[in-house]
C-alpha cells in the first residue's frame, strides 16, 4: 500500500535506445561483485543480475528486426487495478492484496519489501537456499548460487566493499543498487540536503552509453521517470499478471509491445496500431 | 543418608539441568547457525576513503573514470571503472570492455609479472632480471646492425599514432629497419581517401548534428570510431513520438544497427560501395544535387581521362546496379530522394563487419555522394578535424636503405601487418631474424592469426611486450611484462570518425603489477642500451617525458594528465579547404595519378598491376571492384563475413570474463561452442540443419561451430561472431569458441594498400561433433 | 516391608537435595566453561591510551575517527591520521606503547589493530545515520571506549571469528549495546524509536 510521501523507486528503459552492446549487464556485475564461472554457456546456472534478451519479429529476410530487453529486478508490487502509468501510486491499493510474488513466498524473510523504498531486498546471509522465489518469480529475476565463485587470483583486490559477496547455496538478484542509496543517504546525513535525483542512480543506467535507462521515484512529478511512465508508449513486462513492476519499458514499434504481453486495452491497442512501428 | 545409584542420578540430572540453565548450550547452537554462514573462502573487500581519477581507455576511446578505494591495510586499489561525464566523446558512458577492465588488471592468472625467457625446445619459461632482458633484446637488434641486417628486425605495434606507437617507429628507424607495421584501422584508409580527393587525411562525421545517416555496411552500433560517442549520437536521433534523425542501414544482415535503423536496405555482401555510386547516379539522374559539385575537378571529363559524372552515367545503370545490389530499386529511389532533401544529411562509411579497415574505393564513392549532397564543412554533415596539436618526437631520421617488406612493387609506403608477415615468409626478397611484438596481440587478432602465429614461430628471435600472458606472449622467446592503462603512462589519438579531434591520456592509478613497466619506458631503455644514433633519436628518460614533449602545446602536463583528455571544442564547419593539386575538390584524384605515374612510370600499367581492373580510366574515380571473396570459385561458394559485437571484443584488448559471460547462447551455446548462422533456405540447400556441427573452411583457414538459422542472415552467407576463442587469458576466457580470424582469407586493397579481411569465401559441411 | 518404605522415605529427601546441590554447580559450570571454551583472546599489536589522547585533541572522538565529505566513517584512523602529530622521528613520550608504535611508523606499515566492534560484511552500519541525523553519542554504542587507558586483549568467538563485543560481553549475553551489538539489538532500538527496519536499511 502506497501513502503519500513515500517514495517508489523505478525505472523506465527505452527499448528503442538500447543497442544491447551489454555495458550495464556489465556495470552491474562489477558493481555488485557477482562472479564468473568457468562455464557460463550454462545459462541456467549464470547468475546476471542484470540480462539483456534478444528478441525478434520473426520475419523473413530482409524484414527481420531485433530489440533488446535488458531486464533487471522488477521490484514488483502487486496488487492494483490501476491504469499502468499510476500503478504504483495507488492510495486505494488494499493492503492483503499487495503480492510481491518472491516476497509472499519465502519462507525465512531473506527478502522483503521495503515500504519505504519500493525495493525488494536480497540478504543472502539469511537466505536458506530453498528456491521457492526463484520459482515464484515470473521474470527469472533471482538467481540460485549453485557455486562458490572462482574468483581468479588476484582480481578480489577488484571488489567493491560496499555489495557483500555471496557465498553458495543462496540465491541473490538486483537490488536497484540499494548500496548506492545507502551511501547517498550518507552524504546527504554529513552534508545536510536531501537524496536528489542524481544522488541516487543506478551503475547500470550510468553506464549506458545510449541514455536509454532512466531512473528515479516514480511517484515524484519533479523526476523524469514520472513523466515517462505517462507515456502512450510505456510498456510493462507481463502485466496481466497484476505483479505491478516497478520497470517499465518503452517502445514506439507495435511489435515489440505486443511481444511484451503488455495486456493493451482495445482502445490503446487501436491507438498503438495507428502510431505504428517505425518501420 | 544412603549414596546409591539413584542419589547419584539426582545429582548428575540436577548437574545437567544446571549446565542447560547456563548460556553454555543456547550460546553454543547460536553460534553453530551463524558458523553455518561464515564461509571464510568468500572475499571481503576492505572500506576505506573513495577517490575519483580520470583517464581514457586507449583501447575504446572512452573517457573513464576510475573509483579508487584507499584501505588502511591493503592501500590504493581501484574496484570500479566509470565512465567521465565531462569526456566530450563519451560523455558519461561505457562499454563492457570498459566497465570490465579490471577483470584483466587483477587476474595474476594472466598478467605477465617477471621477464621470462621461453625454451623453445622444453617451452619451459624462465625468470630474468630486467638488465639481463634488456641486455639480450639489444645485443640481438646490435648484432643485426652490426651484420648489416637491422632491416631483418621487424616490429609491430597496436597504435601508430600514440607515443609508445612513435617511440616504436623512431626506434626501429633509428636502427635502419623499414619494417614496421601496425593494426590496420579504418583511420587510414578514410585518411587516404581524404587526400586523394580532398588534400584532408582527418575527416569526420558530425553524426550529433545529422538527422538523416546512411550508413554502408559499417557496424554504426558495433563498433564503429569511439563507440561511445556514436551511441551518444544515436540516443540523439531517437526521440517520442517521432524520431529526431533518420537511419538507413545498408548492409546484409539484420545486424543490431540494421534493428535500430529506422530503414534496412539488405544488400549483397560487399556491394555497400555501389549503392553508394547508385544514389549518385539517382541524385544527378533527379537533378537533386548541390550544383556546387559542378565546379569539382573531375567532375567533368578532364585531361583526356572521364569524369565522375560521365563515368556514371555511362557505367552505372539504375536498374542493373540496383539488381546487382541486391536491392529494390523502387525503395532505393525513395531513400536516395530522401536523403537529398533532408537538411543535415550524412553518408558513413567506416570499419566492416569484420573488422577490417574498409576499401579504399568504397570510401572515396561514400566521400563523393558526401560531396554530391554538398554538406561537406556543414553541421551534420562531413567536416574536417582539426589536426591534434602534437609536436613530433624528434628530428627527421634517414630512410632505411632496403625496401620494406610490405611495399610489394607499390609506389607508397603502406602499413600492412599481414603482407609484411607473408614475404618474411616466403623470404622474399628478405626472411626476417627478429620479431619485437608490442602490443595489438598480432598472433590471435591476425588480421590472419595462422599466417601470424606462422610468422612468430619461423622467425628465430621473438620478443613480447605485453601486459598479458596471451598467445603472442606463447609464441614469444622473451615475454617482457608492460603495464595495464590503469597502471601506466599512455596515450591515444581521434578516434575514427569522430568530428572533433581528441587527445586521451591514462596515466598511473594504482600500483603497477610486480616488474611490469609501461611499454614506452621498455622501448626506450633499449634505445638507451643501444646507444649511438638510436639512443640520440630517442632521448628521454621515460614514457612521460616523450608525452610531455609531445603534448607541450596542449599546456600544462600535470593539469592534461589530469583532465585525461584534449578535445576541439567544436566540429570545424565552414567551407572546406581543399589541399589538392587543383585547389578543389578532386572526384578523380590527381594526387593518384601522381602518384602511380611517379619516376615517368605508365600509371595505366601500374594501376592494372595492382589490380584496379579497368586500369587508368577509372583507377583515378571513386568506383566499385568486386570483391575478392566472389572469386574463390566453386570450392567456396559461400561468403563469410563477421558479425562483431561489443560484448566481444572492442579494438586490440580481449575480451574480459564479465564480456564471455553475457554472450547469449546464439553467439556462443553450451558448452563453449562458438555459433555461426545462416539463412534457413541456405541451410536447406546444403543439407544443414539447426544445432549442426559445421566446418567453415576457406582457402586460408577453417573452424569449427555450432550452426543457427537466422532469418535475418543474408542468404549465401555465414556468419561467425568476432573476437571469441582465445587459447589463453584464464579459465573464464579461454577455450570459449573459435578464432574467427583463423579462418579469414586477407587480401591487399589494389589501391589503399591496406589489408582487407571483410569478406571470404567459404564452404560449409556438417561434421561431427 | 515397613523398614523399607520408611528408609526409602528418608532417602527422598537428601536425593532432592543433591538435585539441587547438582543443577547450582552445573550451571555454575556452564557459566564458567561457556566464555572459556566459546572465545579465545588476542592480544592488541600495541597499547593504545585513548584518555591520553583525547586530552590532547579538541574535537573529542571525531579529531579522529572522522566523517569524510562522502558521508562515509573513516573507523580506525590510518597512520596518515597520527603522522599529524606524530611526525617527526622523535617518539612523543617513552612508553613502551609509543616505542612499538615508532616502528610501525618508520616502516610505514598499518597497525594490525583488532577491531572490537567489527560487524559480520554483510552489515551496513552507517555512523552517519546514528551520529549525525539521530544524534546519538558515541558512548551508546561503544560504551567508555574513548576514557580507557590501555587495551584490553581482543575476544573473539572460535567458532565464528567475530569480536565477543558484537556476541556479547555478560555472561548471558542478552543486554543491548553497549554490552552487545547483534541484530536483535539494532532491530530493537529501531522498532522503539520507528525506524525503518526494512532488511536493506543495514544489510548490503
Amino acid at each position: 500500500m502506497w501513502r503519500k510521501n513515500q517514495v517508489r523507486y523505478g525505472m523506465v528503459i527505452d527499448v528503442d535506445k538500447c543497442t544491447g552492446c551489454g555495458a550495464c549487464a556489465v556495470a552491474c556485475m562489477s558493481e555488485n561483485n557477482v562472479g564468473v564461472l568457468p562455464d557460463e554457456t550454462d545459462k541456467i546456472r549464470s547468475i546476471t543480475w542484470l540480462r539483456v534478451y534478444q528478441i525478434d519479429n520473426g520475419k523473413p529476410f530482409p524484414d527481420t528486426e531485433v530489440a533488446f530487453f535488458p531486464r533487471p529486478c522488477m521490484h514488483c508490487q502487486g496488487g492494483t487495478s490501476g491504469a499502468p502509468g499510476q500503478a504504483f501510486f495507488q492510495e486505494d491499493t488494499d493492503p492483503q492484496e499487495a503480492h510481491t510474488p518472491c516476497v509472499s513466498v519465502c519462507p525465512a524473510i531473506a527478502t522483503d519489501y521495503d515500504d519505504a523504498t519500493g525495493i525488494v531486498s536480497q540478504i543472502p546471509t539469511r537466505c536458506i537456499g530453498c528456491r521457492y522465489c526463484v520459482a515464484a518469480c515470473p521474470y527469472h529475476a533471482r538467481y540460485f548460487n549453485w557455486y562458490d565463485v572462482p574468483w581468479p587470483q588476484g582480481t578480489p583486490r577488484g571488489l567493491s566493499p560496499f555489495v557483500s559477496p555471496r557465498m553458495r547455496g543462496v540465491v541473490e538478484k538486483c537490488t536497484f543498487c540499494y548500496a548506492r542509496l545507502q551511501r547517498a543517504k550518507n552524504k546527504a546525513f554529513v552534508g545536510g540536503g536531501k537524496v536528489g535525483e542524481m544522488d541516487y542512480q543506478t551503475a547500470c543506467t550510468e553506464a549506458c552509453p545510449s541514455g536509454a535507462i532512466t531512473f528515479g521515484q516514480l511517484q515524484n512529478p519533479a523526476h523524469k521517470v514520472h513523466k515517462l511512465i505517462q507515456s502512450e508508449f510505456a510498456f510493462r513486462l507481463l502485466e496481466k499478471l497484476g505483479t505491478n513492476p516497478k520497470v517499465y519499458y518503452m517502445s514506439k514499434r507495435k511489435w515489440v509491445r505486443m511481444m511484451a504481453d503488455n495486456h493493451l486495452s482495445q482502445a490503446k491497442a487501436t491507438q498503438a496500431a495507428a502510431s505504428g512501428g517505425h518501420k | 543418608m544412603d549414596w546409591d545409584r539413584r542419589t547419584f542420578v539426582k545429582f548428575a540430572v540436577g548437574a545437567v539441568i544446571g549446565i542447560h540453565a547456563s548460556p553454555l548450550i543456547p550460546k553454543f547452537m547460536d553460534d553453530t547457525a551463524i558458523w553455518t554462514q561464515n564461509w571464510n573462502w568468500v572475499p571481503v573487500p576492505e572500506d576505506g576513503a573513495v577517490a575519483y581519477a580520470h583517464t581514457v581507455n586507449p583501447h575504446t576511446g572512452t573517457g573513464a573514470k576510475a573509483k579508487l578505494i584507499d584501505g588502511r591495510v591493503e592501500g590504493l586499489r581501484a574496484i570500479r571503472v566509470e565512465g567521465n561525464p565531462n569526456h566530450p566523446l563519451s560523455q558519461g558512458g561505457v562499454l563492457p570492455a570498459d566497465a570490465s577492465a579490471l577483470q584483466l588488471l587483477y587476474n595474476s592468472e594472466i598478467r605477465v609479472t617477471k621477464p621470462l625467457l621461453r625454451n623453445r625446445s622444453t617451452g619451459v619459461m624462465t625468470q630474468l632480471s630486467w638488465p639481463q632482458a634488456l641486455d639480450l633484446v639489444a645485443g640481438n637488434l646490435a648484432n643485426l646492425a652490426k651484420n648489416g641486417q637491422a632491416h631483418m628486425a621487424a616490429a609491430l605495434g597496436a597504435d601508430p599514432s600514440s607515443t609508445t606507437g612513435q617511440i616504436l617507429m623512431r626506434l626501429m628507424q633509428a636502427l635502419g629497419s623499414p619494417n614496421v607495421a601496425f593494426t590496420p584501422t579504418p583511420r587510414e584508409t578514410m585518411a587516404l581517401a581524404g587526400l586523394f580527393m580532398m588534400g584532408q587525411p582527418f575527416l569526420g562525421f558530425d553524426l550529433a548534428n545529422a538527422n538523416y545517416i546512411v550508413s554502408f555496411g559499417t557496424p554504426l552500433l558495433d563498433g564503429f570510431g569511439a563507440p561511445v560517442a556514436v551511441r551518444k549520437a544515436f540516443a540523439g536521433w531517437r526521440g517520442y513520438p517521432k524520431n529526431q534523425a533518420r537511419l538507413v542501414q545498408i548492409e546484409p544482415r539484420a545486424s543490431v544497427t540494421a534493428s535500430q535503423a529506422d530503414q534496412w536496405l539488405a544488400c549483397k555482401p560487399g556491394s555497400e560501395g555501389l549503392v553508394a555510386l547508385a544514389m549518385c547516379r539517382i541524385m544527378i539522374d533527379e537533378g537533386v544535387y548541390d550544383r556546387a559539385i559542378e565546379s569539382a575537378y573531375g567532375w567533368n571529363d578532364a585531361d583526356g581521362l572521364p569524369g565522375f559524372k560521365s563515368y556514371l552515367l555511362k557505367n552505372l545503370d539504375r536498374a542493373k546496379t540496383a539488381s546487382l545490389a541486391g536491392i529494390s530499386l523502387p525503395k532505393l529511389v525513395k531513400m536516395t530522394l530522401a536523403f537529398a532533401k533532408a537538411d543535415r544529411a550524412v553518408a558513413v562509411c567506416g570499419p566492416g563487419n569484420s573488422g577490417d579497415p574498409g576499401r579504399l574505393y568504397d570510401f572515396m564513392s561514400v566521400l563523393a555522394l558526401n560531396a554530391l549532397k554538398g554538406n561537406l564543412g556543414k553541421p551534420g554533415g562531413v567536416v574536417a578535424q582539426q589536426p591534434l596539436p602534437l609536436k613530433s618526437l624528434g628530428g627527421a631520421l634517414p630512410e632505411a636503405k632496403p625496401p620494406a617488406l610490405a611495399m610489394a612493387g607499390r609506389p607508397f609506403g603502406v602499413n600492412n601487418v599481414h603482407e609484411l608477415a607473408q614475404a618474411a615468409l616466403a623470404g622474399k626478397p628478405y626472411g626476417l631474424k627478429t620479431l619485437i611484438l608490442c602490443g595489438g596481440n598480432f598472433v590471435f587478432n591476425g588480421p590472419q592469426a595462422n599466417v601470424m602465429h606462422d610468422l612468430a614461430r619461423k622467425t628465430p628471435f621473438v620478443v613480447a611486450i605485453t601486459p598479458y600472458m596471451d598467445e603472442s606472449a606463447g609464441m614469444a622467446d622473451l615475454v617482457l611484462p608492460s603495464t595495464h592503462w590503469l597502471e601506466g603512462w599512455g596515450d591515444s589519438t581521434t578516434p575514427f570518425g569522430s568530428a572533433v579531434s581528441c587527445y586521451g591520456l591514462h596515466r598511473p592509478l594504482v600500483k603497477s603489477v610486480d616488474e611490469a613497466k609501461d611499454g614506452g619506458d621498455i622501448l626506450l631503455a633499449l634505445a638507451q642500451r643501444l646507444g649511438g644514433p638510436v639512443a640520440a633519436a630517442l632521448p628521454f628518460k621515460n614514457l612521460g617525458e616523450a608525452m610531455a614533449k609531445r603534448t607541450q602545446a596542449m599546456g600544462d602536463f600535470k593539469k592534461l594528465a589530469e583532465a585525461s583528455y584534449w578535445a576541439q571544442k567544436r566540429p570545424a564547419y565552414g567551407a572546406m579547404r581543399f589541399n589538392t593539386p587543383s585547389g578543389r575538390l578532386e572526384l578523380s584524384s590527381r594526387v593518384l595519378r601522381n602518384l602511380l605515374s611517379k619516376g615517368g612510370r605508365d600509371a595505366d600499367k601500374t594501376a592494372r598491376a595492382l589490380g584496379v581492373k579497368a586500369g587508368a580510366q577509372t583507377a583515378f574515380l571513386p568506383h566499385w571492384e568486386e570483391p575478392a571473396a566472389y572469386a574463390e570459385g566453386a570450392a567456396y561458394p559461400l561468403v563469410m563475413q563477421a558479425v562483431p559485437s561489443l560484448r566481444t571484443t572492442w579494438g586490440d584488448e580481449a575480451v574480459t570474463p564479465y564480456m564471455v559471460k553475457i554472450l547469449p547462447d546464439t553467439v556462443l551455446a553450451n558448452t563453449d561452442k562458438l555459433v555461426v548462422e545462416m539463412h534457413p533456405a541456405t541451410a536447406q540447400q546444403l543439407h544443414l540443419q539447426e544445432g549442426d556441427a559445421v566446418l567453415v573452411e576457406s582457402s586460408a583457414g577453417s573452424l569449427t561451430a555450432k550452426l543457427t538459422l537466422y532469418a535475418g542472415a543474408a542468404p549465401g552467407m555465414v556468419f561467425v561472431p568476432l573476437g571469441l576463442g582465445h587459447k589463453d587469458f584464464g579459465f573464464q576466457v579461454a577455450g570459449k569458441g573459435m578464432n574467427f580470424n583463423r579462418a579469414v582469407k586477407v587480401t591487399s586493397d589494389p589501391m589503399s594498400g591496406m589489408p582487407i579481411w571483410e569478406l571470404t569465401g567459404v564452404s560449409v559441411k556438417k561434421v561431427r561433433g | 516391608m515397613a523398614t523399607h518404605q520408611q528408609g526409602k522415605k528418608q532417602r527422598s529427601r537428601a536425593d532432592w537435595l543433591l538435585l539441587v546441590v547438582g543443577l547450582i554447580l552445573g550451571s555454575a559450570f556452564g557459566f564458567w566453561i561457556t566464555p572459556t571454551i566459546l572465545y579465545a583472546e588476542k592480544p592488541q599489536p600495541l597499547q593504545f591510551n585513548h584518555k591520553l589522547h583525547v586530552e590532547q585533541v579538541d574535537k573529542g572522538c571525531k579529531s579522529c575517527h572522522q566523517f569524510r565529505d562522502d558521508g562515509s566513517f573513516s573507523g580506525i584512523p590510518g597512520l596518515a591520521t597520527c603522522k599529524s602529530c606524530h611526525s617527526g622521528d622523535e617518539p612523543l613520550g617513552n612508553t613502551p606503547a609509543e616505542k612499538e608504535f615508532m616502528k610501525y611508523l618508520k616502516a610505514n606499515k598499518p597497525i594490525p589493530w583488532h577491531v572490537y566492534s567489527r560487524q559480520p560484511d554483510c552489515v551496513f552500519f552507517s555512523h552517519a545515520a546514528h551520529a549525525e541525523n539521530a544524534g546519538l553519542e558515541c558512548t551508546k554504542c561503544h560504551g567508555q571506549h574513548g576514557k580507557t587507558e590501555k587495551l584490553r586483549p581482543y575476544e573473539y568467538n572460535r567458532l565464528t571469528g567475530y569480536s565477543r563485543d558484537i556476541w556479547g560481553r555478560g555472561p548471558i549475553g542478552l543486554a543491548g549495546p553497549p554490552d552487545r551489538m547483534k541484530m536483535d539489538d539494532c532491530a530493537k532500538c529501531h522498532r522503539e524509536n520507528g525506524v525503518n527496519q526494512a532488511c536493506f536499511v543495514c544489510h548490503k
